[in-house]
């Protein structure tokens, strides 16, 4: 058989031509001797042959092996046919490549965050090991390096560990001074993923031991801010204010997840590290007891061990190290791939986001099936015509079935193009804190999946109006075309089912979607305990070797000073942490003479006048005073307040934060003021108990400052703010400025993301499913042109049709609703975690979402019940 | 084509392969040829639908009954495709001839009982 049968087939097609065009010669010619003019001759000679088409369609049919021939052939009469209905092939086609380019988009998204490997040798066999929260309120991505430190030393489970510290460095030399997201890692932390420099060295055992100011470059900060210089090996920059030697730089292709992400920081922004350094516990961080939980850890799994294996090994070293604790409490360990842990806040999310466009797949699947069918149901004489003249079954059905291949696949080929634009859309509005989105583009197992959308797309919306096609019996269908009959009716009931489905389906997602806009309104109705309006902030980094405790008290004082001071400015404070940013570090409280496990709070450095800006109000006692200085004063969120002192004032109470025998947190606070609860993580979680202390306390567990400045006079006060900053410290980098308005609306961008795309596609379902309606409606009607002139008639009134007529386009909404609910609330259990604050069981919503079904559907049925009610009765009986 | 007989009569199903065998133990004919042929010598009582014909001839040759070839017409300055009987196709038509025979008396007798 030749490779290209069809090239062949078009030699033969020729040939049979060329022997049928000498027949009719011919026979014209015979009929010109016995006298016939020549133009009737050959006319005749026409006629006595019948169809030539029809004859070299059949030749070519019979030729051997012409499968693969015929399907060319259905292929190209499947074209000729769309191209005859261009309306029906326009919507079946936007239809479909909205709904697969859809799928494609999202589906490239979850791809890159949730399936695709990560970018090192054997990642499947990296693991992270986190902290479990009691209470199931999830992993925490912290873990104290003493505890590393012991798992490095026991843990049989691991061929390597690596441990893991974030954060911000100024870095300095070549150009600007700028802040750069920052990765301090154990000096096995490349070997373990199996990276190689692509200059220079990775980082030796050696440069941890010694404490070596050693610095490896992101490929893309080495081109950015040094040009690719050749002789950056060996090169001296500043981070922080200390020299620094570079010793390598990363592949281009090296993409390690945000530690931000790791240690579920996100909501700082996911930035991946530019500039990596060794990791070096401070001393403190190596007690056992020591409270401070500052890194991630990830680890390679040994040979043949699994992660229940490492998990059973991480966990009773644990029990052993709580031993060494006062309180013998022991942190729960969760071990799980390095992969999914990253992915772990995104998840949910997208997954619904992912169920939401497979409802508008599958919708529009269903309404381009009840377009077929209505199809299918003009071209029954066709049809009937075909199999009368011997056209097998089987023949019919494929012949309708490589229509809506076609069909599927020039949707298939439009949706990947559309799709290449929706990915950048969608990135482009994507919340930042969802990991591994620079990642996201179309690859092979994208197109995999659009090609299985447009095969499955094919089968679900073609086999249907195939089967029923192929099955009419020429006879009846001869007979149930006449539009007095009611042969269609049997097509009307199985499209009214199918409308059915679209209604149920376009119900789970607009109850989904609805529940998701009340969350977010709720979300962001919540009670901050801080204000928004008109304050700016700043974050910059004062580090410990330029600007040790006394010096950046010093800074941070005149700074404040000045700004306070600034034309428009009505106040202006400092603060460690900002409200939604999280990151706070979490410390053990403890008062003297209580036993049991002690409760623990966020810890903030900050001065009054941050109360003060962000508007949280003091509830009793006072701020900081200056004279403070001497004493150990501490101001406690009204939470803390009353969980230390229920049913006292917590004014003037002493307490201790960490365990009381570790010399370094030896320090007695007294509480001088109670303030009200502010959300620190995010709107949505439990508040947390605060522990505020004053900025001038020597606590260095940050080098991050944010200045909270609230101006009637903002763009102003921005440019003033920098330049006092700078001039204070020309070296210091200085980033943008966020309004607190800025910080709110990113800690509930997920949501907004979440909720806008459900909402949208949801949108889509049902701006579909009412086209579905109203089709088949319409259909009816028109099917039914005589019933209705007949009834006028007899006298029935406008109102009485058109009742008989929308009540006809509503009956099968009723049933699809009903089902749509049923199965919305059996994803109950999924769908609750991603809401606030609204019961997936919500009454409200439900009714409201099925009014709004009916009001759809009642529009997409009155427009063909009016056209019905203006049938002439006498136009209507000569309708034949 | 002046009609004889008022009454045509269409062909059976499957006779049309026998009577174009037939018609090519004469020799190599076109396809018209063989229309006519038939036609002809049924008195035009047969007619055959020229456009079902070309199917059937690919049919026998694809059976290995007949074979086709272009060749030059006699007296005209063209080309026509002629088909030839094989060994096969003749022992075929003998087959085919006597089932025929044998069903002809058979209706026969049953449409005129002795």
């Amino acid at each position: 058989m030749p490779i290209w049968p069809w090239r062949r087939s078009a030699s033969a097609d020729a040939e049979d031509a060329r022997e049928i065009a000498v027949h009719l010669d011919l026979e014209a010619e015979a009929r010109e001797e016995a006298g016939v003019p020549p133009a009737a001759a050959q006319l005749a000679a026409r006629r006595k042959f019948g169809s030539v088409t029809f004859a070299t369609e059949e030749l070519r049919g019979l030729r051997a092996g012409a499968a693969l021939d015929r399907l060319w052939q259905d292929v190209r009469y499947a074209f000729r046919l769309l191209r005859r209905s261009p309306g029906f092939t326009v919507v079946a086609v936007l239809t479909l490549s909205l709904a697969v380019a859809a799928n494609t988009a999202i589906f490239s998204v979850i791809e890159a965050v949730m399936f695709r490997p990560l970018p090192f040798a054997d990642a499947e066999r990296l693991v992270s090991i986190a902290r479990v929260i009691p209470n199931g309120r999830g992993l925490g991505g912290n873990i104290a390096a003493v505890n590393f430190l012991e798992w490095r030393r026991s843990a049989k489970s691991f061929a390597a560990l690596s441990m893991i510290g974030g954060g911000e460095v100024s870095v300095t030399g070549a150009g600007e001074p700028e802040n750069l997201p920052t990765g301090r890692v154990s000096a096995n932390f490349f070997s373990l993923l199996g990276v190689t420099m692509q200059r220079g060295r990775g980082f030796l055992q050696e440069d941890e031991d010694q404490h070596a100011t050693v610095a490896i470059l992101s490929d893309a900060l080495w081109k950015r801010r040094f040009a690719a210089d050749e002789t950056i090996i060996g090169r001296t920059i500043g981070l922080g204010g200390t020299p620094y030697t570079v010793i390598g730089v990363l592949p281009p292709a090296f993409r390690f997840p945000s530690i931000n992400q790791l240690q579920g920081l996100a909501s700082l922004g996911s930035p991946r590290a530019d500039v990596w350094t060794p990791l070096v516990p401070a001393p403190f961080e190596l007690d056992p007891r020591s409270p401070v939980q500052n890194y991630s850890a990830i680890a390679r799994l040994s040979a043949g061990v699994g992660v229940p294996q490492a998990l059973a090994d991480v966990n009773a070293l644990q029990r052993e190290l709580a031993r060494l604790t006062l309180d013998g409490h022991v942190t729960e360990l969760a071990v799980l791939p390095l992969r999914h842990y990253v992915a772990r806040n995104a998840q949910a999310g997208l997954l619904l986001v992912w169920a939401t466009v497979g409802i508008v797949l599958l919708i529009s699947c269903v309404n381009v099936a009840n377009l077929l069918l209505a199809r299918a149901a003009h071209r029954r004489r066709e049809m009937a015509v075909r199999s009368a003249l011997g056209a097998s079954r089987a023949r019919i059905a494929r012949q309708l079935f490589v229509e809506s291949v076609v069909v599927s696949a020039i949707s298939g080929i439009i949706g990947l193009l559309a799709a290449y634009w929706l990915v950048r859309l969608i990135v482009a509005i994507a919340p930042a804190d969802i990991p591994r989105l620079d990642e996201v583009h179309l690859d092979w197992r994208v197109l995999g999946f659009t090609l299985a959308v447009v095969i499955v797309d094919s089968v679900a919306f073609g086999v249907l109006p195939a089967w029923r096609s192929s099955r009419a019996n020429p006879r009846d269908a001869m007979a149930a075309d006449s539009r007095t009959s009611t042969g269609g009716r049997d097509s009307v009931r199985l499209r009214a089912i199918l409308v059915s489905a679209e209604v149920g389906l376009c119900a789970i997602s607009l109850l989904v979607g609805a529940l998701l806009l009340q969350s977010f309104t709720r979300v962001l109705d919540v009670d901050r305990g801080f204000d928004v309006d008109s304050i700016h902030t700043v974050t910059i980094g004062l580090p410990a070797s330029r600007y040790p405790v006394p010096r950046r008290a010093q800074f941070l004082q005149t700074a404040l000073e000045r700004v306070q001071h600034l034309r428009g400015v009505d106040s202006a404070g400092v603060s460690t942490v900002l409200p939604l940013a999280g990151g706070s570090p979490v410390l053990n409280v403890t008062v003297s003479g209580r036993s049991g496990q002690p409760p623990s709070a966020s810890l903030a450095a900050v001065d009054a006048g941050y109360f003060r800006t962000l508007g949280i109000p003091l509830q009793e006692g006072r701020l900081f005073r200056e004279e403070d200085r001497q004493g150990q004063p501490a101001i406690v969120s009204s939470l803390m307040a009353r969980r230390l002192w229920p049913d006292e004032s917590a004014i003037g109470k002493q307490f201790h934060i960490g365990p009381v025998t570790t010399s370094l947190f030896r320090v007695t606070f007294e509480v001088i003021g109670v303030v009200g609860d502010a959300h620190a993580d995010s709107l949505t979680s439990d508040l947390a108990e605060t522990l505020y202390v004053p900025y001038w306390q020597d606590l260095s567990f940050t080098q991050r400052w944010s200045f909270a400045i609230k101006s009637s006079n903002p763009a102003e006060t921005v440019r003033e703010v920098r330049a006092v900053l700078r001039d204070l410290d020309p070296e210091m980098p200085i980033p943008a400025f966020r309004t607190m308005a800025d910080i709110v609306s990113g800690s509930v961008s997920q949501r907004r993301f979440q909720m806008s795309v459900v909402l949208t596609f949801a949108g889509v379902g049902l701006l579909l499913a009412s086209i579905g309606i109203y089709g088949v409606v319409a259909y009816s009607v028109a099917q039914r042109t005589n019933e209705m002139g007949i009834r006028m008639a007899l006298g029935a009134r406008a109102g009485a049709i058109r009742g008989l007529v929308v009540r006809q386009g509503l009956l099968p909404l009723v049933p699809g609703m009903a089902v749509g609910m049923i199965a919305a609330l059996g994803a109950e259990r999924f769908v609750n975690s991603l809401l606030y604050g609204v019961s997936p069981r919500d009454p409200m919503t439900i009714i409201g979402v099925a009014a709004l079904l009916m009001l759809v559907g009642l529009l997409a049925s009155y427009l063909p019940a009016r056209r019905a009610t203006r049938i002439n009765p006498v136009t209507a009986l000569r309708y034949e | 084509m002046p009609t004889k007989s008022a009454e045509k009569v269409e062909l059976l199903q499957g006779t049309l392969d026998m009577l174009v065998l037939r018609a090519l133990m004469l020799g190599p004919l076109h396809g018209h040829a063989i229309a006519t042929h038939i036609e002809r010598t049924s008195d035009d009582v047969l007619r055959v639908d020229h456009g079902s014909l070309y199917p059937a001839l690919h049919r026998l040759k694809k059976r290995g009954w007949i074979t086709a070839s272009w060749e030059r017409m006699p007296d005209k300055n063209r080309e026509a495709k002629y088909y030839r009987l094989t060994a096969a196709g003749r022992k075929r038509l003998a087959s085919e001839h006597s089932k025929w025979r044998r069903l002809a008396q058979a209706i026969g007798r049953v449409m005129q009982p002795v």
